[in-house]
């Protein structure tokens, strides 16, 4: 598989960087930031979970509180973009080289512009819906299409390390 | 012992160890069926520490099926991963201290649930939760992180066949 060429040069200045030396060198970093990156995670897909199940109307409740929660799944995309930077900088090659870790950064990408989609068009139509009523079919595919990616990203980052490292 | 040597070159736990697709899936795996329980937890959780105050607890008796969901996913793939290397996982300590903290991460969300339903406002239309609830959710938040790191630290502590 064809991976984006990113310049040696590059990925060079990126690994000898303060932090990626500092990551390197030390022997808890590492799991810490995979033990946080996990943290987020999951702070991440409850969020969604509870706004997409609400949008594909698999739960029920006032709108207003739910999708409230967006604001934890921005909270954990920031702990898991913060800690996944802290993999890249430590080996970039690695990552820069693995297939897998692209299609990874595609879906997330994909799933940032669904959740974008949401916040720009969806939520304003549902929060105007009255009270108990069934959510448009649109918001639906956007909840749908949420889990799907998001899932679809957990289950990637697992495989990374079958063409890579970490 | 002898029981979990046999069952890790068995050809169950042969295939898990062996067949990379297998072995990864089952990881992959896991990780959704965390992502389900630990992340329904921490949205409890959040609520009940006061985030999103205006949305009644009774949206959650909603997810409760999810989560039993998501747990009996991890039972089946955390099963089948431990096929693979029991001998040496029995005797690991971050796995023995994460089931620990999976059990008492268990305990204290059934012990929030109950909470909850005995409170006597806020179940159906939204608002505070008392401070027992609120104290068994911070409990519960920090028995579920102790889990998720345990975990991860059975991957730099654990020796393979």
């Amino acid at each position: 598989m064809d991976v984006p060429k990113i310049s040696p040069a590059i990925l060079d200045a990126i690994h000898d960087t303060w932090l990626g030396e500092t990551i390197r060198d030390s022997a808890f970093l590492f799991p810490t930031l995979e033990a946080v990156h996990f943290f987020g995670l999951c702070l991440l897909l409850g969020a969604m979970l509870l706004v997409d199940l609400r949008l594909v109307g698999f739960v029920r409740g006032p709108a207003r509180p739910m999708l409230t929660f967006t604001r934890l799944a921005i909270a954990g995309f920031a702990i898991n973009l913060l800690s996944g930077i802290g993999f890249f900088v430590s080996n970039p090659a690695n990552y820069a080289g693995n297939p897998l870790f692209w299609i990874k950064m595609g879906l997330v990408l994909l799933a940032g512009l669904n959740v974008a989609w949401f916040e720009l068009i969806e939520r304003g139509r549902i929060l105007a819906l009255p009270e108990g009523a069934d959510t448009p079919k649109r918001a639906k595919l956007v909840g749908a299409l949420s889990l799907a990616l998001w899932f679809s990203v957990i289950v990637l980052g697992r495989f990374l390390p079958v063409l890579g490292v970490g | 012992m002898e029981f979990l040597d046999w069952l890790g070159h068995s050809p169950l736990g042969v295939w898990v160890s062996e067949y990379q697709l297998a072995y990864y899936g089952l990881l992959a795996g896991h990780a959704i069926g965390m992502s389900i329980v630990v992340g329904i937890v921490f949205i409890l959780g959040a609520r009940i520490l006061g985030f999103s105050k205006a949305l009644p607890f009774e949206v959650f008796e909603q997810l409760y099926r999810l989560a039993w969901a998501g747990f009996g996913l991890n039972l089946l793939t955390g099963l089948l991963l431990f096929a693979a290397n029991g001998r040496h996982l029995i005797e690991n300590r971050p796995f023995l201290l994460k089931l620990t903290f999976i059990a008492l991460g268990g305990l204290t969300l059934w012990a929030l649930t109950r909470s909850l339903r005995a409170e006597p406002t806020g179940f159906a239309t939204g608002g505070p939760a008392s401070a027992r609830s609120r104290s068994i959710a911070l409990l519960m938040l920090l028995l579920w992180t102790a889990a998720i790191i345990s975990g991860r630290v059975i991957a730099y502590t654990i020796k393979y066949v």
